[in-house]
């Protein structure tokens, strides 16, 4: 049982790592895209 | 679980008032103002982007860590660990001696892991293989980050480096002028002088 959930952290671990430089910058263009976008909404353009 | 049905249509009733509420008053505040059915759709979008805009934040909250040197290093240092007593640990799971060699090994688990080896060994063989590529993977990373911050912070300091020669190259010129005029005044002086 040790063994897999070891094995299953690292798979976890290492795909958030592999995966980071890409992603981060994504979310961080998604989130700023969706606030300007509901701000803008909001004063009725 | 049983919720009363009261409660339930009370709620109910509750955030049925509340997105009316709200729907209106961002109908209202709009410029220039908009119909409710519009401020309906503004308010859903608030919502769906609250929601959305949630859930990113939380996925870049987990992915933050990785951006710092000193989390990938300590990363690393802890893999290395990590990998070292592994390596104690798998010794004591392969077999020892000439009564089993490598190749009796591989045999066995083709033919359906005998000889003490099960599933799990593998599990935690190929994650101990994982690890040995995340050190990798963690070291060229931090690298990457230490050369970026080193290149910014060279900029940084090189722009600062010509501001002060900006500065110094205007004293010059000001203190050439104030020579000029210093030599104009004393020869004024003397005309003067002279005339008197």
């Amino acid at each position: 049982m040790n063994g897999y959930v070891f094995l299953s952290i690292t798979l976890v671990v290492g795909a958030v790592i592999v995966t980071a430089p890409r992603v981060q910058p994504w979310l961080d263009r998604m989130i700023k895209r969706l606030e300007s976008n509901s701000e803008r909404m909001r004063k009725g353009h | 679980m049983n919720i009363p049905t009261p409660l339930v249509v009370v709620a109910a009733v509750f955030v049925v008032i509340v997105f009316i509420g709200q729907a209106s008053h961002l109908a209202s505040r709009a410029t220039p103002p908009v119909s409710f059915g519009r401020g309906c759709i503004i308010l859903l979008v608030q919502l769906y982007t609250l929601v959305l805009t949630s859930v990113l934040r939380l996925a870049r909250s987990v992915y933050a860590p990785f951006s710092f040197v000193w989390v990938l290093e300590t990363l690393k240092n802890l893999f290395q660990a990590l990998l070292l007593s592994g390596a104690g640990l798998a010794s004591e799971w392969l077999p020892k001696g000439a009564a089993a060699p490598a190749a009796a090994t591989v045999a066995g688990l083709t033919l359906g892991l005998p000889s003490g080896w099960t599933w799990e060994t593998i599990a935690t063989i190929a994650g101990f293989v994982v690890i040995g590529v995340l050190m990798a993977v963690v070291t060229k990373r931090a690298e990457t980050l230490r050369d970026a911050q080193a290149a910014a912070a060279h900029a940084e300091l090189l722009a600062k480096h010509m501001d002060t020669l900006q500065v110094l190259a205007d004293i010059q010129r000001e203190l050439a002028d104030l020579k000029v005029t210093t030599t104009q005044t004393a020869s004024d002086v003397a005309d003067v002088r002279q005339k008197v």
